[in-house]
């Protein structure tokens, strides 16, 4: 067991050295680790097996989240764009040509965040203008889509705007996704069929995007990361156990992390909100969707320590 | 100056059939036994299609598809420039795509320079992604046993005597022996490293990183950190055209490069990225493309395809 | 986030520093005159110096190069260059990406012609530049300038071109020949063909520029014009060919330093009706590694270098009395483990951790006894009782070395088949007595040889890691190469900072961050040994069956040879391909020559080589040289011919088979020995806690 023990560690190490931000510092790791058992045998040693999920676990920093949003911008809104200007110019090259023709279609163009003010997905709003060098004006609240009309009807403040893009960081269930797509984009499309609504976002579960764009009426729906069942930990194709390590047990894993995640947030998503089971988090905050054991810090509820703390309050 | 991020790329269906117009009048894969690359030659619609076995791979002559370019010759430019004799001759007005996907990476750089020189303004190339590596993180690509870190053929500038301010730039993959020795090789460049993100899949980044740092010692300070490493999308060989001339802008503001050292060592797609920006923006510049070469690769490392993407490649004029 | 210290060790090799740096950094060896005394810079005689990697060679070299010259003289660099007696011109071999010139179609002879012209436009260019700079705004220059560029242009065959008037537009010629050639040779791989007109005559212009420069500056008269070619190992044996021709023919007042690792001279040949090149007469050789290995003040050394880098990176005053203090007390840095008699504090969490147990190497015993027993290889036992008998009298319940020490006694006397009973009393006198002082006798000796492997076997068993802790063993691992120092301490650093320690920032690094470090460090040594091309793999795997056998002797239950890490052996008795492998490993560093020994019988001398004690940590081997093992030229074949590795299990089996209880090599009388078994067995048994 020492072994592995020492090479997972090394790992972590090297983590943190690199992409983590240095955030799982040994002392940090220790207070972690201090809330499971120890054992003297490897598959019974649930401190191993934190130590084991511990060093599969995904972290984006923020150059990193701050680089995934350039490529929203750059890969997910502005090349489709580009190319069809392209393509409807005889496959022109001339940047003469197209770049009046995309700023146009910009400047029509509103950039929204998911979620309330002080949620995430708002938050990155700030950097994902910053790193793309975008002006102010195209950005906007929720409560500047309508306008009431005479009469008290609702209506479109700018009816200019050709392009309404929602970003968001991470979709899980794609619950949040739904709500927008009911409270919001349904409005829009019915005062304007013809205006594109767009649903960009970071990570996002295979799940939680079939159900946006099956259950939504947005246009455009994409993630940069789309994470499909492999990254579910304890799924059948789980990544995490592919190579079996002869000391580490997938069931005794689960179990355990059941165990305190029951203790922790309760039976239902005691392996992440809506049973994702996901093993990922970033700089700004871990979702929910990431095994609770990873995350859980809530004072005057269980004590716990967490090694990558989730912020918010839990609201299930 | 070019603006490569709007260069055409789209997805092929990887499982339903191809749009009718999306048809070449030759096309050119690398065979590797790999699913994904049987899958697309396939399916690909062309006038002529030619496989191209590489010696490196080892593949006996009973293994591969019959008529395919099967040549002992080592040498990237020889080896390129007798298929091109034997199979292709005269290219005017026909349209070319080649699947970079199975190509060991100094026969595409070559390829690259070899289509400019043939007068070919622009071609398509695919690359597709599997479903699953065999395993996770211990992949070997190569066998890792590098031979020799030399330029590549037609890719070896004009020098600077001055070698004050010399930079290499490392597409860092999975494989850290690769990266070690062209850093050790160009002992006293000052390093930058160009990690893939978006990555191919979410976990890969991490991944790579972790690998990489097995060669940090023979890299040098500031690898991970701000001024030493910079991202581009793993799939895309525009946007990595983009930035490298974005990096390459910031390093000469600052201080001019003496000698430029690029070693594409990721993915095809950066490859393909790394080889454009050359053509395009650094040929008769103290700029060169250097590769550690191996005596063998592993020809199958993946199975399934999961993604079939086609870039549209502008060649410069010559 | 947390905040963490950048590592003041992070930069470990030369090329990552600029000149300054270098000039900040450097830390002259305190004895005789230092670098500058070895490597001899207005010496004419060319100088070969080889070095490992991290031996320092590029740093002293550079240090050598006028940019040096420069950052140490300030403006009056002139005056500087007339008080050293030479001007340094420094050259990377692996700028000139030599490997592109051979194939596409040209032939061996064009190329090695078409090189030898490119060395020449190259060095010139270097030599010019240099000198413009030191010289420039001189009025001497002005007064003599056109002379000098007449003189000169009489070596070069410009053709059509304009003739230049200064030397900054006849370096411009040069250039732009030199340029033109790259866009041919970077074209003859598309076109097949190679359109070269070579202007300049070998060796005109190298020796040509130090000559009529001396001849016409004043400042310039009795200076050497060093030609400092680095990274020698990038070029070919032709290209290497070429640059012997020039030392050969070197003339006055030029000279030159190659600067190469050890496995980097090719060949000593030259163009000179074919002569090679000897040492002693056409070069000396300068062997950083042996010297640095064998200077006695490299510790000095070592420890001035780490205060040096501490000092710059904590922005402490960097005068000569805090560095002096800060080295002294440099040592505190580091936690150690407490010493004592009979290592008892080393060893006190023995008795804690087994105070109501069985000890592991007690529990061995007892069944290698019973094994024994049965086997009939017991001498003086009758039954279990006497088992019992002897676990109790071999016992010393305070001090576990001391236990050590008595069953090493114990297995020594069992391999020479002597009574055990009255073997085991015998130690229990000697023990006793020797705790009450007695300081002569076997006892006494064979701690003092054995200690440190006894101490290991302890670590070992009780499943502890090695302790490979404290300043100056870091200095000994690191062979006399400071790099490897550094990347010693650069990864402790690492660790320590991990582990929320604050190293040099008041508490002591602690012992479990210096044992991971060390690890990680031979680990990233082993790595990184890894050569070019297939003999690598053959080398590493051969280092890797060498570390094997030590660590199988090591840990026997009565190893023949004490620390031991270092063989002997008639290596002209070895097949050619081991050979060959040995040699190769030697020129990697992974081996190390530490002189042969004459062998007292024979009179034959013997080859001795000591692993890298980089590499200790991975084997669980001594650092400190001491034993010897010497091996039969089967033994030695086994190792590194890939011929015979097959035989390499067998040999090393049978070898360390004598060295392990219950039999020692001999099978008991109509049995298989299970001796192997019970040891997988045994094994499986142990604590992991």
């Amino acid at each position: 067991m020492e072994p592995l023990r020492q090479a997972l560690l090394a790992k972590i190490k090297t983590l943190n050295e690199t992409v983590w931000e240095r955030r799982a510092t040994q002392p940090a790791i220790e207070d972690w680790l201090s809330n499971f058992a120890r054992s003297n045998s490897a598959s019974q040693s649930e401190e191993l097996h934190a130590l084991f999920l511990l060093s599969n676990f995904m972290y984006f920093g923020s150059r990193q989240i701050r680089e995934l949003l350039k490529a929203v911008y750059r890969d997910l809104y502005r090349y489709p764009i580009v190319q069809s200007i392209r393509r409807a110019n005889s496959d022109s090259l001339d940047s003469t040509v197209i770049e009046p023709l995309y700023k146009a279609e910009r400047n029509v163009t509103r950039f929204l965040g998911v979620g309330n003010p002080s949620e995430s997905g708002c938050h990155l709003l700030y950097y994902f203008r910053q790193e793309n060098g975008l002006p102010k004006d195209l950005f906007i609240h929720t409560h500047q889509l309508f306008t009431r009309v005479g009469g008290g009807t609702l209506g479109l403040r700018d009816p200019a705007i050709t392009r309404y893009v929602f970003i968001d960081d991470f979709c899980g269930s794609g619950k949040q996704g739904t709500e927008y797509s009911r409270d919001l984009v349904e409005d829009i499309k019915r005062l304007n069929p013809n205006v594109a609504v767009a649903y960009y976002v970071l990570f996002a579960t295979a799940q939680g995007m079939n159900r946006i764009r099956s259950e939504t009426l947005f246009d455009d729906v994409r993630a940069v990361y789309e994470l499909d069942t492999s990254f579910k930990c304890f799924s059948t194709d789980s990544r995490y156990f592919r190579t079996k390590e002869p000391e580490i047990d997938s069931g005794f894993c689960e179990q355990m992390c059941k165990h305190y995640g029951e203790k922790l947030v309760g039976a239902t998503h005691s392996l992440g909100f809506d049973n994702s089971q996901l093993l990922i988090g970033f700089h700004h905050n871990t979702p929910d969707n990431t095994l609770p054991i990873i995350w859980f810090d809530e004072p005057g509820k269980t004590p716990w320590n967490p090694i990558f703390r989730r912020y918010p309050k839990l609201e299930w | 100056m070019i603006d490569y991020s709007v260069l055409y790329k789209n997805e092929l269906p990887a499982r339903d059939d191809w749009p009718a117009d999306v048809r070449w009048d030759i096309f050119v894969s690398a065979y590797t036994a790999a699913e994904r690359v049987r899958t697309v030659y396939e399916k690909a619609t062309a006038s002529e299609k030619h496989w191209l076995v590489f010696p490196e791979y080892g593949f006996s002559a009973n293994t591969f598809p019959k008529g395919a370019f099967a040549s002992p010759l080592r040498n990237e430019a020889e080896y390129v420039k007798a298929f091109w004799e034997a199979s292709i001759g005269d290219v005017s007005g026909r349209s070319i795509c080649i699947d970079i996907t199975g190509f060991i990476r100094p026969y595409l750089i070559f390829l690259l320079r070899w289509l400019a020189e043939k007068k070919v303004a622009r071609f398509d190339a695919l690359y597709s992604e599997p479903d699953i590596y065999s395993k996770r993180e211990q992949t070997r690509f190569s066998d890792e046993l590098v031979v020799e870190v030399r330029q590549i053929a037609g890719f070896e500038g004009i020098h600077n005597t001055d070698t004050s301010n010399d930079y290499l730039i490392i597409g860092a993959g999975y494989d850290h022996q690769l990266i070690a020795q062209v850093a050790e090789n160009k002992e006293f460049s000052r390093k930058v490293q160009i990690f893939g993100l978006p990555s191919l899949r979410a976990d890969m980044y991490q991944e790579n990183v972790l690998r990489a740092y097995q060669a940090e010692e023979a890299v040098g300070r500031n690898t991970t950190d701000e001024s030493g490493s910079f991202f581009a999308p793993a799939n895309d060989p525009f946007v990595t055209a983009s930035v490298l001339r974005e990096v390459v802008g910031r390093i000469n503001a600052r201080k001019p490069i003496t000698n430029l050292y690029l070693s594409p060592l990721a993915t095809k797609p950066q490859v393909l990225g790394f080889a454009v920006y050359f053509l395009t923006e650094q040929r008769n510049c103290p700029t060169s493309l250097i590769f550690p070469m191996c005596e063998a690769y592993n020809p199958e490392t993946t199975t399934g395809v999961s993604r079939i993407l086609k870039y549209t490649v502008e060649l410069p004029g010559l | 986030m947390n905040e963490t210290p950048t590592n003041p060790f992070n930069i470990t090799k030369a090329v990552d520093f600029n000149d300054q740096e270098i000039n900040d950094y450097w830390v002259d060896i305190p004895s005789g005159e230092g670098f500058a005394a070895m490597a001899k810079p207005t010496s004419p005689m060319p100088m070969l110096i080889l070095g490992g990697k991290g031996s320092g060679k590029t740093h002293l070299m550079r240090y050598f190069s006028y940019p040096l010259q420069r950052i140490r003289y300030g403006k009056d660099v002139l005056g500087g260059i007339k008080k050293d007696k030479y001007i340094g011109v420094y050259l990377r071999c692996g700028g000139l990406n030599s490997a592109r010139f051979k194939n596409k179609g040209q032939s061996e002879e064009i190329w090695a012609d078409v090189f030898a012209y490119y060395m020449e436009l190259w060095l010139s260019q270097l030599m010019l530049t240099t000198v413009l700079s030191a010289v420039n705004g001189a009025t001497e220059l002005e007064e003599h300038e056109s002379a000098i560029v007449l003189q000169l242009l009489n070596l070069i065959e410009l053709s059509h071109r304009e003739p230049p008037n200064t030397l900054a537009a006849l370096n411009d010629v040069l250039r732009h020949l030199q340029q033109e050639l790259d866009g041919a040779i970077n074209n003859s791989a598309i076109t097949g063909s190679l359109p070269v007109h070579i202007a300049i005559t070998r060796g005109e212009l190298i020796f040509g520029i130090p000559r009529v420069l001396a001849s016409s500056l004043p400042s310039l008269r009795d200076c050497l014009f060093l030609y400092l070619i680095d990274e020698f190992e990038n070029l070919s044996e032709i290209q290497q060919k070429y640059v012997n021709t020039l030392l050969r023919e070197r003339q006055s007042p030029s000279s030159f330093k190659i600067g190469a690792r050890m496995y980097g001279v090719r060949t000593l040949s030259t163009y000179s009706a074919e002569e090679d090149n000897k040492e002693g007469s056409e070069f000396e050789i300068l062997r950083l590694d042996t010297i640095l290995r064998e200077n006695e003040h490299y510790p000095e050394f070592a420890k001035r270098l780490i205060v040096k880098r501490l000092a710059e990176f904590s922005r402490i005053p960097s005068d000569a009395d805090s560095l002096k203090a800060m080295a002294e007390s440099l040592r505190e840095a580091f936690e150690e483990p407490q010493k004592g008699k009979f290592s008892a504090p080393e060893t006190a969490y023995v008795v804690e951790k087994y105070e109501d147990r069985e000890r592991p190497y007690f529990k061995s015993l007892r069944q290698y006894l019973e094994l024994g027993f049965n086997g009939g290889a017991t001498p003086g036992v009758r039954g279990p009782t006497d088992i019992k008998k002897i676990l109790e009298i071999l016992s010393c319940r305070d001090y576990p070395l001391l236990e050590k020490a008595n069953l090493f006694l114990f297995y020594k006397e069992w391999r020479s088949r002597h009574d055990l009973l009255v073997a085991a009393e015998t130690i229990a006198t000697e023990c006793r007595s020797y705790i009450l002082g007695e300081e002569t006798g076997r006892y006494h000796r064979s701690l003092l040889h054995f200690k440190a492997d006894l101490l290991a076997q302890l670590y070992r068993e009780t499943d502890q890691r090695q302790r490979y802790v404290g300043l100056d063993t870091f200095i000994e691992i690191s062979s006399g190469l400071p790099r490897n120092l550094l990347i010693v301490l650069k990864h402790i650093f690492a660790w320590a900072a991990f582990n929320g320690e604050r190293p040099f920032r008041g508490s002591p690094i602690s012992i479990r961050s210096q044992q991971a470090g060390v690890m990680e460090a031979s680990e990233w040594f082993f790595r990184d040994a890894r050569m070019l091309g297939r003999d690598g793999q053959i080398v590493m795997d051969s280092i890797n069956r060498l570390g094997t056998l030590f660590r199988g002797i090591r840990f026997s239950e009565k190893p023949s040879e004490c620390s031991c890490s270092t063989f002997s052996a008639d290596v002209s008795r070895a097949s050619d391909a081991g050979r060959k492998v040995l040699d190769l490993a030697e020129k990697w560093s992974l081996l190390i020559d530490v002189g042969g020994q004459r062998d007292r019988n024979t009179e034959r001398i013997d080859a001795k080589y000591q692993l890298s004690r980089m590499l200790a940590p991975r084997w669980d081997l001594a650092i400190y040289r001491r034993g010897v093992l010497a091996l039969s030229a089967e033994e030695l074949n086994s190792v590194f011919d890939p011929q015979h590795i097959s035989e390499f299990d067998g040999l090393s089996e049978k070898r360390v088979a004598r060295m392990r209880a219950p039999f020692f090599g001999n099978k008991s009388i109509g049995e298989i020995d299970p001796g192997e078994d019970l040891r997988q067995k045994l094994f499986a048994d142990q604590d992991h806690d």
